[in-house]
Formats: structure tokens, sequence, C-alpha cells
């Protein structure tokens, strides 16, 4: 797959916030490519937020497929990034190799603490009404998160999610509103 | 309830032969706001209805708009008021009306938008281009873009090059198909920029 034109956020000078969904399908070609726009975000001097909504993160057999994009996060420069949000659905709340992924990350830790950027997970459904996984997963990486980010929430928003997937039974679940970490 | 004839769906609209709605129009006056959600086809409205609806989105004190489903481009490039700000267009169409004579007067004012939601990005970098285009998106602070093919994501960027100095929020959902392999015909895109140069419309 040849994609002719690289969106190259770089040259919008006046960008300040980019929001991208991740979805895993086709994810050899579609992904890595979503990862270099994320990549030409780097080099922006303007941008201070960047919301990364994860799609479907659980539900196939390859579970890293989009963690090329959030070692980008972790590893671009963003110089002058104040806010990154990382939306996920509760299968990537509840898996132990996620949380080593996200909560655990130096790189998250480094954002956070040393160049003061505020990193907020929005879980689309409730991880501790999971009957899909064994309970002490999401429970594990609830707590990882909460020693290393700002703020965790909780939100049911289907107007970029897939809601009619009948085993999502978080969807049905929700009612869990905010945590302040 | 019966079918609609002539409607292959089989399904009854009331919008298409409705009496009411051209009565309601010329009493809002001062519109901001205008939401039409019409999931048939536009060709199938009635003279007056289609002319409300066109006179709705021609309201000068209107700043927000959003068409929900299928209205044919040539509908839209005529009708839109001066003064719209903020778009949603998700469903703009190629196809023309085939009702087209020549209008007592053609709008040829342009119009500025702050925020504009599109879903086929294609046929809009398609509008923009055609020479009647009353659309400008170089002052442009908010843009989402829904791509449901592979293909589109040059018109993206094309569409990024008019607004590379004002755009403040970019967001991309390419959607779950994104990584689909659609192929876009070429013959629409033609469809569209044939019926925004001839830009007539019956009975405005």
């Amino acid at each position: 797959m040849e994609f002719k034109e690289l969106i190259d956020l770089s040259k919008i000078v006046s960008l300040k916030r980019f929001t991208v969904c991740l979805t895993d399908h086709n994810e050899l070609n579609y992904v890595p490519w979503l990862t270099r726009i994320i990549s030409s975000a780097s080099d922006n001097r303007g941008l201070e937020e960047i919301h990364l909504k994860v799609i479907c993160a659980g539900d196939r057999g390859n579970n890293t497929w989009w963690h090329g994009a959030l070692d980008v996060l972790w590893q671009g420069e963003f110089k002058s990034l104040k806010r990154l949000t990382i939306f996920l659905n509760f299968e990537s709340m509840s898996v132990p190799s996620y949380g080593e992924n996200l909560y655990n990350h130096e790189y998250a830790d480094k954002l956070r603490s040393q160049r003061n950027v505020a990193i907020d997970i929005i879980s689309m459904c409730n991880p501790f009404l999971s009957s899909s996984r064994p309970v002490d997963y999401p429970m594990f990486n609830f707590q990882c998160a909460l020693t290393l980010f700002d703020v965790i929430r909780f939100e049911q928003d289907v107007t970029w999610a897939t809601p009619n997937n009948a085993n999502w039974d978080g969807w049905m679940a929700v009612d869990v509103d905010s945590f302040e970490a | 309830m019966p079918p609609v004839p002539g409607d292959p769906s089989g399904i009854r609209r009331w919008l298409p032969t409705d009496e009411s709605l051209p009565l309601c129009v010329p009493v809002l006056c001062n519109l901001e706001a205008l939401n039409i959600s019409y999931d048939g086809r536009w060709h199938r409205l009635s003279s007056r209805v289609l002319n409300s609806l066109i006179d709705l989105m021609g309201r000068p004190s209107l700043v927000d708009l959003q068409v929900g489903d299928h209205i044919p481009g040539d509908i839209f490039n005529l009708s839109l008021a001066p003064h719209v700000k903020h778009l949603m267009l998700p469903h703009l169409e190629t196809c023309a009306t085939h009702r087209l004579v020549a209008p007592p007067r053609q709008p040829t004012n342009p119009v500025h938008l702050e925020s504009l939601y599109i879903d086929r990005p294609f046929i809009f970098v398609a509008l923009l281009s055609a020479p009647t285009c009353r659309l400008s998106i170089s002052s442009l602070r908010k843009l989402f873009v829904r791509s449901p093919a592979v293909q589109e994501h040059e018109k993206i960027w094309q569409l990024l090059q008019f607004c590379l100095d004002t755009l403040e929020d970019f967001e991309f959902n390419p959607t779950q198909d994104g990584m689909l392999s659609i192929v876009i015909s070429e013959t629409e895109v033609d469809c569209l920029l044939r019926c925004s140069r001839i830009s007539y419309l019956h009975g405005i």
C-alpha cells in the first residue's frame, strides 16, 4: 500500500490540538502510516494537545499493534505539549501487557514529571465490570494508572467507538464517573 | 402504511410532500442554526419543499449549518448562507438534481468557514476546486475529517494546504474501515465539477 501524500502536521503552524483514531484493522500497513503522522506532530512548535483514540485495542490476537504509535508519543520531542489524552476501550484496560506499556513506561513518567505534560487516560467503559477478563487484571492496571497519571475518567461516548458489538458488556454497565489520582 | 409510489425503498417519508414547512419558513426570520436530517433523495422533494429548504439554508442570519444526509452538491453550493461559520456536511453528494433552470440571481459571495466537519474529503475538495464554489476554508480553525478510504488521504492533505496558517484543531478519524482500498470513481468527481459549473436550480 502506498500513501501518496503524508499529512505533515509540522507544517500546520497554527495547530494547537490534534486528535486521531487508531483502529487495528490491517495493522501492518495502516498503523505505521498513522504513526508517521503522529511523528510529524513532534516537529510542530505550537502543538499543545494530542488526543489518541485507540479502538478495539483488545479485540484482536495481536494486542500490541498500537504500541508503535504510543512509543512515538513517549519518545517524540513535542516541545510545546501540555496535555496528552489516551482514550481506550475497556479491553485495553484489562490486559496486563497494556498496563506494562502504558502505566509503567519510563517515557510516560518522564513526560509527566520532567516536562510537566498532563496525561489523561479515558476508558470508554468501566474496566471493573468486564466479564470477559479476570477481574484482577483491570484492578492491577487501574492501581498502576493511579500512581502515574493525572486524571482517569470513565466515559461512555458512542460517537467514535463501536457501539454495536454485543460482546462489549461494559457498554451496559458504566457507573463510575470520574477519578482524580 | 402503504409504500410511496416510485420510492424504491418503500419507506413513506413525509418531507417530500409536506405542506407545513413552506408555511413555517417565512416566520423564521432570525434563524441562526439549522440541522436538516433527511435520508431520502433530494430530487424527490416537491418544488415547494425544496425551495423552503434552500430558503432556510440561505438565511443571512444563519451561522451554524448541519446537513446530515445526502445533499446534492449543486443545491448546497447555491443555497449556502453568506455568514455560515460552522458547517457539518458528512454526506455531500456528487449527483445533480436534474431540475436545473436559470435562477433569477446566482449568489457569488464567498462563505468563510471557521469549523468544518466532513465525511468524504474527495468530494469536498472537488467542490472547493469548482470555479463557482463559494466556500472558503482559508481561515478555518477546526477541521474534523472522517475518511473511509485510504485513497482519500491525499485529499485531506490538499484540504489542509488551504488553512496551514489558521487551523488550530484537527481531528482525523480513519474509521474502522479506513484502510480498505476503496477505489474512488473519478467520474463521481467529474460529475460534481460539471454540476457546479452549471449551478442553476429550478424555481429559486
